[in-house]
C-alpha cells in the first residue's frame, strides 16, 4: 500500500484510537480513523501500538495479580490502601490444550464447526443495531436440553437448560453429561468427551463418545447415526458408544434395535448391507470399520447404559435488586435419589458460624456496606451476596476431631477453618444433604475452589470428604451473577469468631463481576449411614491450591418426601 | 500422511496460532460480532484449502491472507458499512502488521515494565478499565469521578504507557 504522507496530527490520532477502545467512537469519526490509517503510516503505526497495547494489558495485570501491586478493588467514597480479596494464580492455555485435545479427537469438519457460536473475544467496537441481513440463521431443532451435569463444552459455555440445540450443528462436549429430549418422548444422554449434532426431529448424530437412549412407546423410529451406522430403535434402551478408533458398541438394554449401515459405508458384511441387523435385549455387538467391515458379539454389560445424570444442585431462584442482579436465594432445584425436586428456601434448614479461624489473608466478610450484627450473619442470613469468606483450611483433609479450643497463652486458636451448626439436624437420605454456595470472581477457578468437609466428630466409619468441582461453575448459565459487594478488609486475620465480630474493618467495593455457585454436599461421602443425623460440619479450604473457598450460604436440606 | 494425520496437523498448527490470528482480525476488523465470524470463515477457508499449504512457510503468514479476505468479504457482503474498515485501510495495515510484530515481544516486555512504573492510581484506574466487569460511565459513579475526566485520565495513561514503550524500543536498539 503506498500511501501519500500527509502531515499526522497526533492528537487527533490519539483521541480518535482511544475513543475506538474506549467503544466511544462516532460514525464520522471512525471514517476519520480509517482515513488516517489508510493514508499515514506514522498513524498505522500509532494505531498498531495502541491495539497491541489494549490486547496485551489484560493478560499483564493479570499476571501482576501474583505480586502487589494487585489492586482490584475501589474504596467507595475514598482511596484506599491497594487490598487483594485473595492472591490467585490464573491457570493458563487450557484452551489451547483443549483445541488440541480435541483437534485429536474429533474430524476436521467438526474443528471448524465450534466457531459457530463461538464467543470469547473483547470487540473494541460495539454497535447492536447494525443489521446482518447477510448472515444466515440459525435453526434451532425441535430437541432441547433437558439437563446438563458438570458438562464442559468445548469454544462455548453450557446451554440454558430448556434451550434448543442448533440444527446439524456440531457440539463438542469436553466433559460431564447432557440429556437431550425429542419431540417424540425419546431422550439421550451424552457422556463427554463426545461430539454430537441434532439432525432432526428424530436424529442424533454421534461422530464420537458414548451416549445411552431411551425411546418409550411412541418413540419407536428414532435413530443413532454414528459416522458409519444407523440405529434404529424399536421401542427399547440402548447404548451406543463410538470410539476414537471409529469402532461402535451397541448395548441393548431393554427392547431391541436395528442396526444399518449407512451408505456411504463401502464394504459392510452381507446380513448388515442386505438387511437391517436386529439387536434385542441383552445382546451386544461391536461394528468395527478397517479395510472390511466387521460385526462381532461382545459381552453385554449394563453398566454401559447411563439411566440418569448424577444427583447434583440443578439450579437456584433468587430475588433481584433494580439491575437484575442476584440477592437473596428463593429456592432451590436439585436432584436427589434420582428425583428432581423445588425446595424452597422456608424448607431449608439455617446454619450459623461457630467456629472461625481464617489464615493470613485480607478479607474475611463479604455483604452490604452496613455491616450486621453480629457480623457473622452474613453468613447465615438467606442473601448470595454476603457472607463470612477466605475461612481457613489446610492441604490435607482432617482425620481427628477439628480442636476448636482457644488457648490464648499458648496462642493457639485451634483448627483453622470455620464450623457450623444446623438450626436442626439434617437427615443423611439419598444424594445432597446439604448445599453450599460460594462467591467466585472473575479470575477465580471455573469449577470453584476446592474444600474439605468433615465431621465435628470423628465416630467411627466418618471421615472427611474433599471436594474439587461445583456442580453449578462459572460456566452454568444457572450459576447467578451477584449483586453489588463490599469487602471487609482487616488488618490481621481474625483467629476466632470473636475476632471477627470485633477486629477493626473497612469496607471496600468489589468491581469485578461476581457469580454464585453451587455444589450439593452428601453426607454419605462423609461416611455417615443412611438416615443419621448430622447437627454441623466442618469446613476448611484445601490449601494445596492458591485458591480460597468463600461460601456464602449454607443450608441443610429437608427430608425428602419420596420412600 | 492420511487424512486423519492432515487433521491432526491441521489441529496443531491452528491450535498454534488461534490467539495471534485473533488479534490479527481484531486489527483489521475492529467491531463486535466480526471476529468470531471472521474466525470461522478463516478457519473453513484454511481447512479447505490445507492440501495447497506450503510447510516450509509459517502458517501464520499463510492464514492471515485469508483472514484479510474473509474481513474484506464480510465487509463486502454486509448491509451497514459503519465501524468497517475500508478496503484500503484493510490492505495498509495487513501490509504494516508483519513488521509490527517483528518486535511484538519486545514490546509486550516493555509495557511490562512500564505498567509498574505507573503510580498506584493510574495503575488502579488501568486495572479497573482493562480487568472489571464495569463499564466506563458505571466506575465514574461507583468512583464518584467524572465520566469526562475518566476518559481523559485513560486517554493520558495510554500516551504515557505508549511514549514509555516507544522509548524502551529504541533505547534496546541503540543497546
Amino acid at each position: 500500500m503506498s500511501s501519500f504522507r500527509e502531515p499526522i496530527n497526533n492528537q487527533e490520532v490519539r483521541k480518535l484510537i482511544d475513543a475506538l477502545l474506549d467503544r466511544t467512537i462516532s460514525g464520522d469519526d471512525f471514517e476519520l480513523l480509517d482515513h488516517w490509517i489508510t493514508t499515514n503510516d506514522q498513524a498505522r503505526e500509532l494505531y498498531l501500538d495502541y491495539l497491541q497495547m489494549h490486547q496485551e494489558l489484560p493478560d499483564l495485570i493479570l499476571q501482576g495479580q501474583s505480586t502487589p501491586p494487585g489492586v482490584v478493588e475501589y474504596a467507595a467514597h475514598h482511596r484506599q490502601p491497594d487490598v487483594e480479596l485473595h492472591e490467585r494464580n490464573v491457570s493458563r492455555g487450557s484452551r489451547t490444550a483443549a483445541i488440541l485435545a480435541i483437534a485429536m479427537l474429533i474430524p476436521i469438519a467438526l474443528f471448524v464447526g465450534i466457531y459457530v457460536g463461538f464467543s470469547s473475544s473483547r470487540p473494541l467496537v460495539s454497535h447492536d443495531d447494525a443489521p446482518h441481513a447477510d448472515v444466515p440463521e440459525k435453526l434451532e431443532s425441535d430437541a432441547y436440553f433437558v439437563h446438563l451435569a458438570h458438562a464442559r463444552f468445548f469454544g462455548e459455555l453450557p446451554p440454558q437448560i430448556g434451550t434448543s440445540p442448533i440444527l446439524k450443528r456440531d457440539y463438542v462436549l469436553l466433559q460431564g453429561m447432557v440429556e437431550l429430549g425429542f419431540p417424540n418422548g425419546a431422550t439421550a444422554i451424552i457422556e463427554g468427551p463426545a461430539s454430537f449434532r441434532v439432525g432432526g426431529s428424530e436424529l442424533l448424530a454421534l461422530d464420537i463418545g458414548q451416549c445411552s437412549v431411551h425411546a418409550p412407546p411412541g418413540a419407536e423410529g428414532f435413530r443413532v447415526e454414528t459416522p458409519e451406522i444407523s440405529i434404529v430403535d424399536r421401542g427399547t434402551r440402548f447404548s451406543v458408544n463410538v470410539w476414537q478408533s471409529s469402532e461402535t458398541d451397541i448395548q441393548v438394554i431393554e427392547g431391541a434395535a436395528d442396526v444399518y449401515r449407512k451408505q456411504s459405508a463401502e464394504v459392510v458384511p452381507a446380513d448388515v448391507a442386505t438387511a437391517p441387523l436386529r439387536l434385542r435385549e441383552k445382546e451386544a455387538m461391536r461394528f468395527a470399520f478397517t479395510e472390511d467391515w466387521n460385526a462381532d458379539h461382545v459381552p453385554f454389560d449394563r453398566e454401559r447404559y447411563q439411566f440418569g445424570l448424577p444427583d447434583r444442585i440443578i439450579s437456584y431462584d433468587v430475588t433481584q435488586s433494580d439491575k437484575g442482579l442476584a440477592r437473596a436465594l428463593k429456592s432451590i432445584t436439585l436432584q436427589r435419589g434420582g428425583r428432581v425436586e423445588t425446595i424452597p428456601m422456608e424448607e431449608l434448614v439455617p446454619s450459623k458460624v461457630v467456629w472461625f479461624h481464617a489464615l493470613e489473608n485480607v478479607g474475611y466478610l463479604a455483604g452490604d456496606k452496613e455491616l450486621p450484627s453480629p457480623r457473622s450473619s452474613f453468613a447465615s442470613d438467606e442473601f448470595l451476596h454476603t457472607g463470612v469468606i477466605n475461612i481457613g483450611g489446610s492441604e490435607q483433609p482432617l482425620t481427628t476431631d477439628p480442636v476448636m479450643t482457644i488457648d490464648q497463652s499458648q496462642e493457639d486458636f485451634g483448627t483453622p477453618g470455620m464450623a457450623i451448626q444446623f438450626d436442626r439436624p439434617v437427615r443423611n437420605g439419598p444424594g445432597p444433604d446439604v448445599v453450599l454456595f460460594e462467591l467466585q470472581l472473575i479470575m477465580n477457578p471455573l469449577e470453584g475452589d476446592a474444600f474439605h468437609v468433615s465431621p465435628l466428630k470423628f465416630e467411627e466409619g466418618l471421615r472427611s470428604h474433599t471436594i474439587t468441582s461445583f456442580d453449578l461453575t462459572m460456566e452454568s448459565p444457572e450459576s447467578l451473577y451477584l449483586d453489588e459487594v463490599y469487602l471487609y478488609k482487616f488488618d490481621r486475620a481474625p483467629r476466632s469468631l470473636q475476632e471477627l465480630e470485633t477486629a477493626p474493618c473497612s469496607a471496600l467495593f468489589q468491581a469485578y463481576k461476581k457469580q454464585a455457585l453451587a455444589v450439593g454436599i452428601d453426607l454419605s461421602d462423609l461416611g455417615y449411614p443412611e438416615g443419621a443425623l448430622v447437627e454441623g460440619l466442618f469446613f476448611q479450604d484445601n490449601l494445596a491450591d492458591d485458591d480460597h473457598l468463600d461460601p456464602i450460604f449454607i443450608a441443610g436440606l429437608p427430608e425428602s418426601d419420596e420412600p | 500422511m492420511t487424512i486423519c494425520d492432515k487433521n491432526e496437523e491441521f489441529g496443531r498448527l491452528f491450535a498454534g496460532i488461534e490467539g495471534r490470528l485473533r488479534r490479527y482480525i481484531e486489527a483489521i476488523a475492529p467491531t463486535a460480532g466480526d471476529v468470531d465470524d471472521v474466525m470461522q470463515e478463516t478457519a473453513i477457508s484454511l481447512m479447505r484449502k490445507f492440501d495447497q499449504y506450503d510447510p516450509d512457510l509459517p502458517f501464520f503468514n499463510w492464514a492471515c491472507r485469508f483472514a484479510q479476505f474473509a474481513v474484506k468479504r464480510q465487509r463486502a457482503r454486509s448491509i451497514a458499512n459503519d465501524y468497517r474498515f475500508s478496503d484500503a485501510a484493510i490492505d495498509a495495515i495487513a501490509i504494516d502488521y508483519p513488521r509490527h510484530q517483528q518486535r511484538s515481544i519486545e514490546r509486550r516486555r516493555a509495557l511490562s515494565d512500564c505498567l509498574n512504573s505507573l503510580s498506584e492510581e493510574d495503575r488502579r484506574l488501568v486495572e479497573l478499565r482493562y480487568f472489571s466487569d464495569e463499564t466506563v460511565d458505571s466506575l465514574s459513579q461507583k468512583i464518584e469521578e467524572p465520566v469526562a475526566r475518566l476518559y481523559r485520565s485513560l486517554s493520558r495513561i495510554r500516551k504515557a504507557l505508549a511514549n514509555c514503550v516507544r522509548k524502551k524500543l529504541a533505547a534496546e536498539e541503540l543497546a
